[in-house]
Parts: structure tokens; C-alpha cells; sequence
């Protein structure tokens, strides 16, 4: 099956689920009325511009305009430049006393004078209660799903990384992250390179990953064992899960773990450079001890790929690499979290034949 | 912008009034559930509708039923633009953006012929971020820019939430055709 024709079925798939949606949705009507001013908004955007329909040829007047029929003409034009220059005078006045700044509120969502309380979510036994843990909090308290984790649900058992995060009690049972501390973290130090795409507010993968991008030198362990985020690695060997690494502290032997202990690398995902080309770098970059496999994704014209890695110390054990790729640029990066180590190279396409510049 | 909206016949007008109709309270709702704050939730219900204006022949290309759906999709979109603009985080559930999908190629997986009920069955089990992705770009027909707006994230991005959410839907169609 082409992409294309996948993508006109799905297209199809989900037109016809929001279909099902609507049907649900319009089963229960709303019975409480607009409110005034709801509507008069509305109608304003649909009214207040409607176009008039244009006439037909035919359907024109005939007759001439009357000499009085003109004065009232004039009359009208006269109103409304007089009243196209009173909205600009209002407008600017507006705009000089600082007006004109929306209905949207300046203060912040979290009233000041309240003390929040901090709730850190305990690591669980198993990533599923964690995961469960996660959507009752989104489902229960949290209507802006700030309540993350990265992890995948248990029928994908690997390597993961937890984050422990704080949650701000509102005082009304509801919770909320606490941005602030994400913000200074992120934006405030002034020894950190600013974030130029800030993806990494959402706590998961991408942060450590936008993290190494920005950091100059740093060790991800440095900031990431703070008092607001803790990383847990789980190895999912042998179906159980086991704790590796907890704020920054090996509890196992995963802090020998290098790039080079796994084995199997396969590349998956390949949009517009052959697998084969990534796969001799990293085998180069990984100084010929991995035997890189590629393969081209059809379907796929995304440039973040996902390679896995196969321990070859732990069995069982994965292990993830992103390869991040700036199109218009022709570079792209190579990330790996490797038990908290960042590893990353560039790759420069401008001679068509990718190169690795890495720092790993 | 305002002098951009234009509705031209009789029928696009009703189209509209009456989602406005139907919808405003559900749409308000929601926008609370997002924004957690009444007038920015009334701001972005009624951009959502300014929208909803401008892009009528989207909407009316669409069959009935749908159209419900695609406003409260337009007015997430809505809503994680406003949170951005004001400074708030974008919140995107990540560990179901990063659903895994094994590692078998999707050319394996995507062999042979798929329906659309059966696209719509694995659509349905997705997670609602991946979801909204896919909304976004199918039925709202944003690009993948627009997209990368509201979420706060690069068109790279984007174009990768993309292919994870097609290889997810993929993913489950191939669990159905082995189940």
C-alpha cells in the first residue's frame, strides 16, 4: 500500500470517527441557553462583514439617481468617514493609555498568596501502576494533563525513563506542574544556552534530548537530580522491571554501560538518506564494535528516527538512539541516552556523504 | 481580520449559526478544561467560530455529524495557540507520542489493503494525543507548521508525531488481522 492511498483511507477513518463523535456529542443537546454576549460576539464576526449579494445586470435600478437621492449618498459617505476617523482616534487613544491588550487575564493562573503543597509522585513497583498513576491524575485532578511520564504502557517493556515531578496542590483538588521551577530551569540560568525550540517542556525523552543540544559541556545527570526531577531507569529483562538508576545514582552496573556494550543496531525510519549511510557512521562512531543494520521506511518522511539497540552485557536489556535531522540545514544530530550519558555527533550532508564531527 | 470573513450565502450562515448553537457550551467547557480561565475561554470558543467562518467550505465538505468534532478539534488547536502565546507550557502527553511500535518495518506492516473501518477501529484505540495529531492534520487539514504552533514544537517534530501515530495506527491493525 502506497502512502498516499494509506493516507486518504485514514483520512476517511478519521472524518468518518468524528462522525461517530458527532453523532454522540449531538445526542445530548445543550439546553442552556447562550449567553447574551457569547452571541452578540458571534453574530458580530458573522454580520458585521457579511457581504451584500451582488446584483445582476438585471436586476439593477434603471433609473437615473435622483439629484436628492445623491445628496443622501454624500450624506452617507460623510457619516461614515466621519465615523471610520472616530474609530481610529478611539483606537489610537486606546493603544496610547495601553489599552486594546484583550480580555485574556494578566495574572498568573496560581494565585500568589497561596502556599502550594508538593506532592512528588512515589516510583512504583511497576511502570504499569506508574502509568495508571499518571492517567488517574490527569483523569481525576488535572484537566491540563500536566501530569506526565515518559514511559511506554506495559506491553512495550524496555528501558524507560521515569521522571519524578511535582505537583502543586491548588488547594480546590486540583493539580498543577510546577512551572515556574520548569521555567527557571530552563530559561532563567544564565549559564545555559537559550532553548532555541522548547520541546523539551514536556517532560520526556525530549528534554534530556533539546537538554544536550543546549548544554555546553554538561552532564545531564548535573541538573536533571534536582529536588524537582528525579530519572529512573527500568530494564525490562527478563519481563521484570528493575531499578537501574535513581537521581543520578547507579544502583546497578548501568553506569559502565557505553555505547559500545550493544550490539545490534538497527535504523529504522530512513526518509531521504539510505539506511546504509547512517549505519557506516554510527558503526564508525561506534568504533566498528556494533553491527548497524538499516532499513527504509516507506511509509515514514519524519525526520526523527528511533534506533534500537540491543545489549550485548545485559540481556534483554534496549536501548534507544535518536537521530534527529534538520532537512533544511542537511545536519542532523545523534543523541543517546545512555544510562544518563548523552551521546551525540553531527552529521553533515552537504557533499552528500554524511560525516561524523561527534563529541560522544 | 474581521474584514476577511465572509459568508456568502444564506446556507453558510445556517451551517454556522447552528453549530454555534449546538456547540457553544460544550466548546466553552472544554476550552475551561484547557485555559482554566472563562474570558480566555470565551476568546478562544469565539475564535474558534471566526474560524469555523473562514474555513466554511471545509466544514461543509464534511458530512453533519462530523462537524462537531472538528470545531472541538480546531478549538484545542485554539487553546494550545492561546497557551502559548501567553506563556504557559504546551503539555503534550509524551509517553503516548512516544508509543512504540516494535521495530518491524512498516512496509511489512502496511502489505496489504486496509479499510477504512478497520483504520477507524485502530484510530479509535489510539491515545488522544496521538489522536489530536492526526486530527489536526486529517481533519482540520492544518499544516504541518500550524500544527508545530500550537504544540510548541519544530515541523520535524511534527512530522515525526506524525509517522509514530501512522505506524501506531498500522500497529494495531496488524494486532487485529493476527488476533
Amino acid at each position: 500500500m502506497r502512502k498516499r492511498e494509506f493516507e486518504k483511507l485514514l483520512r476517511a477513518a478519521i472524518i468518518s470517527e468524528a462522525e461517530e463523535q458527532g453523532a454522540i456529542l449531538d445526542a445530548t443537546p445543550e439546553i442552556e441557553p447562550i449567553p447574551a454576549e457569547a452571541q452578540a460576539r458571534f453574530d458580530a464576526a458573522l454580520n458585521g462583514n457579511r457581504k451584500e449579494p451582488k446584483r445582476t445586470a438585471s436586476e439593477a435600478p434603471s433609473e437615473q439617481p435622483q439629484p436628492v437621492k445623491r445628496a443622501h449618498r454624500w450624506l452617507a459617505y460623510g457619516l461614515t468617514a466621519a465615523s471610520a476617523a472616530a474609530v481610529i482616534l478611539v483606537v489610537v487613544l486606546q493603544i496610547g493609555t495601553g489599552g486594546l491588550r484583550g480580555t485574556k487575564p494578566q495574572e498568573p493562573v496560581m494565585p500568589a498568596e497561596q502556599q502550594p503543597t508538593v506532592i512528588v509522585l512515589t516510583p512504583p513497583k511497576y511502570i504499569s501502576s506508574w502509568t495508571w498513576q499518571t492517567k488517574m491524575l490527569n483523569r481525576e485532578f488535572c484537566p491540563r494533563n500536566v501530569v506526565e511520564s515518559n514511559l511506554n504502557s506495559e506491553e512495550h517493556r524496555h528501558i524507560d525513563n521515569l521522571i519524578h515531578i511535582k505537583l502543586l496542590e491548588q488547594g480546590n483538588g486540583q493539580y498543577y506542574l510546577d512551572e515556574e521551577l520548569y521555567y527557571a530551569q530552563q530559561y532563567r540560568d544564565p549559564n545555559r544556552v537559550p532553548w532555541g525550540e522548547a520541546y523539551g517542556w514536556w517532560v520526556d525523552r525530549s528534554f534530556f534530548y533539546q537538554y544536550a543540544t543546549t548544554n555546553e559541556g554538561g552532564s545531564l545527570y548535573r541538573n536533571m537530580n534536582t529536588e524537582s526531577l528525579e530519572v529512573v531507569v527500568y530494564v525490562t529483562a527478563d519481563g521484570e522491571e528493575r531499578l537501574l538508576f535513581k537521581n543520578g545514582s547507579p544502583l546497578a552496573r548501568s553506569d559502565t554501560l557505553r555505547i559500545q556494550d550493544f550490539g545490534v543496531v538497527v535504523i529504522d525510519d530512513i526518509a531521504f538518506a539510505t539506511a546504509e549511510d547512517y549505519a557506516s557512521v554510527l558503526n564508525a562512531h561506534t568504533r566498528g564494535t556494533n553491527k548497524v543494520q538499516g532499513g527504509l521506511d516507506t511509509i515514514g518522511e519524519n525526520y526523527v528516527w528511533d534506533l534500537n539497540f540491543e545489549c550485548t552485557t545485559v540481556p534483554g536489556l534496549r536501548y534507544e538512539l535518536n537521530l534527529i535531522v534538520d532537512s533544511d540545514n542537511k545536519k542532523g544530530y545523534v543523541y543517546a541516552v545512555n544510562m544518563g550519558e548523552i551521546v551525540s555527533f553531527e552529521l553533515d550532508y552537504r557533499w552528500g556523504i554524511p560525516m561524523c564531527r561527534g563529541n560522544g | 481580520m474581521i474584514l476577511l470573513l465572509i459568508l456568502n450565502s444564506e446556507a453558510d450562515r445556517a451551517i454556522v449559526s447552528d453549530l454555534f448553537a449546538k456547540n457553544y457550551h460544550r466548546m466553552k467547557r472544554a476550552a475551561m478544561g484547557i485555559l482554566g480561565e472563562p474570558a480566555a475561554a470565551e476568546d478562544v470558543v469565539q475564535d474558534t467560530f471566526v474560524r469555523c467562518i473562514r474555513h466554511v467550505d471545509r466544514i461543509r465538505a464534511l458530512p453533519d455529524r462530523a462537524c462537531s468534532m472538528y470545531l472541538l478539534t480546531a478549538l484545542k488547536h485554539n487553546a494550545l495557540n492561546c497557551r502559548k502565546r501567553d506563556g504557559l507550557i504546551v503539555q503534550v502527553p509524551a509517553d503516548e507520542l512516544e508509543l512504540q511500535d516494535g521495530s518491524a518495518p512498516v512496509e511489512e506492516q502496511a502489505i496489504r489493503a486496509l479499510t477504512v473501518e478497520e483504520l477507524k477501529e485502530a484510530f479509535k484505540r489510539l491515545p488522544d494525543s496521538l489522536k489530536d495529531v492526526l486530527r489536526y492534520k486529517y481533519l482540520l487539514e492544518l499544516s504541518d507548521g500550524e500544527i508545530a504552533d500550537a504544540l510548541g514544537v519544530t515541523k520535524s517534530t511534527v512530522r515525526s508525531y506524525l509517522t509514530r501515530a501512522r505506524r501506531a495506527v498500522l500497529a494495531m491493525c496488524r494486532e487485529d488481522e493476527h488476533a
